[in-house]
Formats: C-alpha cells, structure tokens, sequence
C-alpha cells in the first residue's frame, strides 16, 4: 500500500506536469465516425499487435538517459481504445511488471490513461481493467453536451446518434470516477447548442468541462458572432445562478486575450514532448501525425521501437517557438494569449511539407471569445464586488 | 533579398558543396532554357554564377554564357579553360590537374566524401600553395557516425597546424573552416533561397543544386518566377536553433536540414557539432597566432562548452 509520502510525491509530480507522456495507438478502428474527427483514416485493419507494443515499453523503459521525466502517463488511444480492452490490459500488466522488474523509477510514478467515446464503458472486461488499476487510472468520457448537439456529430456509421448509448454510462462513471472531467468539441454545426450543453453536461455531474473550438478550416461568416453570443448567454447563467462556485468551462479563463511579449515564446502544442506509439511500432510526435490522422500528407514519424528515437527528426518539435512558426499578425495581435493551435493540423494545412506554418482558422473565434471572457469577467468582477478569485 | 543565380549548366557537374549526387553522364541544359535563363536573371538583376560539368562545352554554349557578366564553378581540371573560376578539387584525385597555371593563386573548393575524410589534413596542405581562398565542405553528413566526427576533429586539428605554418610564414589564403569564423562578428551563412536560387537543366528553379538532385519540389520556374510558399522558414529570423548561435561561418546548410530533420529551419545535431569543432579548432588556431598581424587585431572567440546549441535551450535537451 502506497503511504502518505508516496502519495504527495504522486501528487505532486503530476500537478507539476513533468510527467512523460506516452500514448498507444492500440486500434485505427471506431464505432462512431464523429464529423469533426481528425483521425481521417479509421480502418478495422490496423491495431496494435501484443508484441509491438512489448518491444516499445522494452525500449522506453531502457533509454533512461532520453526519458528522464520524474513520472509517466501511459495512455491508450484509438481509435476507439476500449474496442481493445484486452490488449490493454495485456500491455499494462507487461508496463507494470517491467518497471518493477527493472526497479525504474515510474514504477513508483505512473498513471493510466484513456479517453473514450464511452460506449463500452460498462463491458465487464472493462470494467475488470478499472477495478484492477483503479488506484492508477483516469478515463474521460466525452459527451459533447445536449442530445441535439452530440448526435450532430458523434455519430454511428450508419448516421445514428451516440447521445443515449454514451449517458447512460455517466452515472456509474461518476461514482468510479467522481473528479472526472470531459472534453467537449465545438465545431460549425453545433454552434447554437454551446450554451446549454455545458449547463447540460453539469447537470449530469460532471463539473469540468474542458471545451475548445475546432481548429480545422471550417468556420464561416457570421460564426464567431453566433459564438459570442452563446458564451455570453453561458457567462450570465453561471454569474446568475452562481455556478462559478462549483463548476469550471475552459472557455472562461482571465488570462486569454492579452498581447504576448516576445519573451513568452513557448510552443502552445505538446507534440514532440509526448510519443505516441503507432499500431506497427512506430513513433509520432502525438497521435496527429499518424497515418490515420493524415489527410493530405505523409505521417511523419520519429523513430521506432526498433531503432528507437530519431533525435533529428525530433529536434524540430523540441525547438519549436511561437513566433518562428506564426505569421506577422499573430506576433502584433493584441489577444493573442490564450489562442491555441495544433501542431498537427498546421502541418496538415501547410503550404508545404512543415510543421512551422501556423494555421489560424480560428482566428475569429478566439477573438470572439476574448470578448465574452471580458464580459464574463467584468460580470463577475461586478457582482463579486472587485474580487473573482 | 534574391541576388544571385546558380545556372546548373551541366547536370553532371561534380557537387561543389554539402549536397551529393551520382550522375556521371553529361545533362546538359537546352540552350534554349540557358538563353531564358540569361535573360530571367537580367531582368531580376540577378549575378549569374556558372556550373559547367567536366566536359568542354558546345561553343554556342560558351558564346551565351561570356556575353554577360559572371563567375563560374568548374572542376579543378578545367582550370585552363575557365581562367576567373572558383576550382573544385576531386577530393579523389581524378580531375588530373594541379588546378590553375603554376604560380597562379586561385580560389578552391574541396568537396570531402566521407571515404576522404582522414585525407583532409593532407588535401588541404595541398591546395594551401596555391589558393587565394579555400573552401572545406564535406560530403555525406547525412552517413556521419560518431568516428566520423571524432575523425574530423583531428583533422582539423592537423589542418589547422599547416594552415599555421602558411599564416606565419606571410601567406593568408582563407580557408572558410578556420579564417571564417575569426573574420566574422555576425552570421555568414548559405542563405539558398534567400539569397540564391539554382536554375536546373529541366528549366525549372530549386533552392540549391542539393534539392534538384533530390527530386524535391522547385522554388519556381523561368515562367512563373518565384513560386515557393514559406520562404521565410529560410531565414535566420525562423530558425529557432540557429538564431541562438554564433557558429557565425556555418552555412546553415538548408538542403542537409531538409534531409536529416524534414525541416528547412532545424539543422542536425551533426551539422551543429561539425561546425562547432570548426568554430572550436578557429579559436584555437587564432589564440596560437596571437602575436602574428592581421590576427592580433581579431577579437577572440569565446570558449563555450556545447558543441550543439540545441541543448543549450532549456528543457530541450534530448541526447544523453
Ligand atoms: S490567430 Fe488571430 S487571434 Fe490568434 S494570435 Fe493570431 S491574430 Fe491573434
Ligand atoms: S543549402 Fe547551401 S550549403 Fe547546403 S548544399 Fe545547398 S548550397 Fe550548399
Ligand atoms: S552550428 Fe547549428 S545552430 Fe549553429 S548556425 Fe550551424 S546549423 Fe545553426
């Protein structure tokens, strides 16, 4: 039994965010075709053999001198993940097993971690794998919000609807995972829906609702107005009915919207710090350079569990800054904090072959989101007579 | 800004710089393309700088190439017939010419393949008799191993000590991997694509020779120009590496980036190492002549002790 001690350097470790992430692509395969997906090459053919992904967490686990992070996120993805469960399984005992075996220090440092559509999420052999990590694990469930907005997108193959076959998993996701939090997508389609799909995912007990704007090339004239207005409808129902005391949306943060000093050039994206391991062995900067994320351009591996990592091919993840990668109007914007990107679909929607073209679709819809945190946080600012922490 | 243009007259031309092919048989361009591109670098202002291959060439070539102002690139055994030419040595001995009439100092390029490494020291003791300026570039970087870099280091460590004897004995030829780096207070790199452009023998403009031979995607054409989208990730302002660097001579070399990191903008760890055991072996070298004019007045170069700037930036670092 872990004690005290144990348990506030866990702790600790993660909330510092110095935790190596590494991410098993386990299956290309899904049972729902979401329309805002990025993994635009899901097939059934593709998934991870038991011995790959053995010879990864060898490697891994051996090059100590390269993955010195103090802890470790072992993630699985899919694709769907839990459509492998059993193979899951499998890998997380041989993680577990090798580290003890090798007395790695992760052994004393490491978390478990899906994301899942939550269509399986009360399958026996799933909910097995749950009670036997348990103490190691978190799974987020992503429900989209109200009904009219998650079947728009979240869809079968044959066009049906996820909402009912995903709710009816929250309740007891919730009582294994009370702090559980969900990741919402907002795309062009499901603008009118924003507002009262965060208030209806609280209702349902799931008080974070991580939520971001697509940044794919598919907003149109008049969305970011549509949005506003959806975030400030959403901004007076919280100051109203006072939910800021006990839930949180991601859309409302008082650090976006400010200019960046030149100083603060960090990379926004992660890609590069984090591997993922393809279903043959391969490894990705994250999960959106994989060949089934891939629309338009080749896959652009870093290495393999053979060989290992290609520090070259890696280094221009790791030597990524804003503004070598952001056109001159993002390096002048007044708002710019807070708005994001990805590092994959830059370089998918590059006008070449890089991953130092920024894409800034989005561009209106941060803005229009900077303009309802200013009114959010003015609101609250007002009603909480000058303090809103 | 574009101010020069590379006209690869013959494809077969023996490489003059980083960048490596094997086309043995003569690809020459069609006059007609060498006319247009004459007058393409006319109209842009552009210097013209001529690369012919190791064979004589048709004198309706020679006829459109002299009537404009130019320089050239040539095998050191064509250095009869090209009197102004920079000379590239064959690091393996097979242009069977000392290069240039005896006593005649030109400029030089020696171009090392891996498999002549351990002969650099010799080679350019060789050509420090006879050069004005001397140029090092090696080959199949791309193949470096660790022994290879540790061979490269001694060799400058040789080579540096008869470039010594030469500077003390009154004679300066430049040699780029040495006096480069002790002349320059500010980067001095390739700049292909920036500052040059290579036209090819199918007509069409690549960033430099390396990237025709590679079969990449052009930068434009004699019709359309320039048509290279994020030409800016070319300069030292996108180049997150190099802009925290002072190996102020390296060439920044695009094409080997473009081939060991898929990034225009991120040079290799071999790249980066090379250049600082060049940028190591000039400080060294300048700290012996300390007392010997011009170098006395040089301002020294500082010690550091990275070879690679990329494990310079914070949380970056990746090998052991
Ligand atoms: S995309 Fe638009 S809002 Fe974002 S930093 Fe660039 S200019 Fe500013
Ligand atoms: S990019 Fe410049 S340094 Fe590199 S091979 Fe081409 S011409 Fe030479
Ligand atoms: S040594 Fe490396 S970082 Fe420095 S200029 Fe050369 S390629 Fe760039």
């Amino acid at each position: 039994m872990d004690g005290l001690e144990d348990l506030k350097r866990r702790e600790a470790s993660w909330e510092e965010g110095r935790a190596k992430n590494i991410t098993f692509i386990v299956t290309e395969d899904c049972q729902l075709r979401c329309k805002y997906c990025y993994l635009v090459g899901k097939n059934p053919g593709r998934r991870m053999d038991f011995g790959v992904a053995r010879q990864a967490v060898d490697y891994l686990l051996g090059a100590r001198e390269l993955f010195d992070d103090p802890s470790v996120i072992w993630e699985f993805i899919g694709g769907e993940p839990l459509m492998e469960i059993e193979l899951i399984d499998r890998i997380s005992d041989y993680i577990k097993l090798r580290m003890y075996e090798t007395g790695h220090p992760w052994f004393n440092s490491y978390r478990f971690s899906l994301s899942t559509n939550g269509l399986a999420y009360d399958d026996p052999r799933v909910q097995r794998f749950i009670f036997k990590n348990r103490t190691h694990l978190s799974i987020g469930i992503t429900i989209d919000g109200v009904r009219e907005k998650h079947d728009i997108a979240r869809v079968f193959a044959d066009g049906r609807g996820s909402y009912d076959a995903v709710v009816r998993n929250i309740p007891l996701w919730l009582r294994q995972f009370p702090d559980a939090a969900t990741k919402v997508t907002v795309a062009h389609d499901d603008l009118p829906y924003v507002k009262e799909s965060v208030l209806h995912i609280w209702n349902l007990g799931v008080k974070t609702v991580n939520i971001n704007v697509v940044f794919e090339d598919v907003w149109q004239p008049g969305d970011d107005t549509l949005f506003e207005a959806q975030l400030v409808g959403l901004a007076d129902a919280i100051v109203d009915g006072e939910l800021y005391r006990e839930y949180d949306c991601s859309f409302f943060d008082a650090t976006i919207g400010q200019p960046l000093d030149p100083a603060d050039n960090q990379n926004w994206c992660g890609s590069g710090k984090m591997l993922a391991v393809g279903a043959k062995g391969e490894f990705y900067p994250c999960v959106r350079f994989a060949p089934h994320s891939m629309g338009n351009k080749r896959p652009r591996a870093v290495g393999n569990c053979a060989d290992g990592v290609n520090a070259n091919l890696l280094r221009p993840f790791l030597a990524l800054t804003r503004l070598a990668q952001s056109p001159p109007e993002c390096a002048a914007c007044e708002v710019a904090s807070g708005c994001a990107w990805c590092q994959g679909l830059n370089y998918e929607a590059a006008a070449t072959d890089t991953i130092y073209q920024r894409a800034t679709y989005i561009c209106l819809m941060h803005k229009a989101r900077v303009r309802a945190n200013r009114y959010y946080w003015d609101r609250l600012r007002r009603k909480r007579g000058g303090n809103i922490c | 800004m574009l101010t020069h243009l590379l006209v690869l007259v013959d494809g077969s031309a023996p490489s003059f710089c980083h960048y490596g092919h094997d086309r043995r048989i003569t690809e020459l361009m069609p006059l007609a393309v060498l006319e247009r591109t004459v007058a393409f670098a006319h109209d842009r202002r552009l210097a013209l700088t001529y690369v012919p291959g190791r064979e004589e060439l048709p004198p309706e070539y020679r006829a459109v190439m002299d009537n404009t102002a130019h320089a050239a690139i040539v095998p050191a055994g064509l250095a009869g017939r090209y009197p102004d030419a920079i000379l590239v040595v064959d690091a393996d001995g097979n242009d069977g010419s000392a290069g240039g009439a005896a006593g005649e100092r030109r400029q030089f390029i020696l171009r090392l393949p891996r498999h002549r490494l351990a002969a650099m020291a010799d080679l350019v003791r060789d050509c420090l008799g006879r050069a004005s300026r001397l140029n090092v570039y090696l080959g199949d970087i791309e193949r470096y191993t660790a022994a290879d870099i540790e061979e490269y280091g001694r060799q400058l460590e040789l080579a540096a000590g008869y470039v010594a004897a030469v500077y003390r004995q009154g004679s300066l030829p430049e040699v780029n991997i040495f006096s480069d780096r002790m002349l320059l207070s500010a980067m001095n790199n390739c700049d292909a694509g920036v500052v040059h452009l290579t036209a090819a023998p199918d007509g069409k403009l690549y960033i430099c020779p390396g990237f025709y031979y590679d079969g990449e995607q052009p930068a434009g054409s004699l019709e359309d120009g320039i048509t290279l989208a994020n030409r800016q990730l070319l300069t030292l302002a996108n180049a997150p590496i190099c802009s925290c660097c002072d190996a102020f001579h390296c060439k920044r070399c695009v094409y080997l980036n473009n081939k060991l990191t898929l990034e225009w903008n991120t040079p290799s760890r071999e790249q980066c190492v090379l250049a600082h055991l060049e940028r190591n072996a000039a400080r060294l070298l300048l700290d012996r002549l300390g007392s010997v004019p011009p170098f006395s007045r040089l301002r020294a170069i500082p010690a550091v002790d990275y070879l690679d700037p990329f494990d310079q930036i914070p949380t970056r670092r990746l090998q052991p």
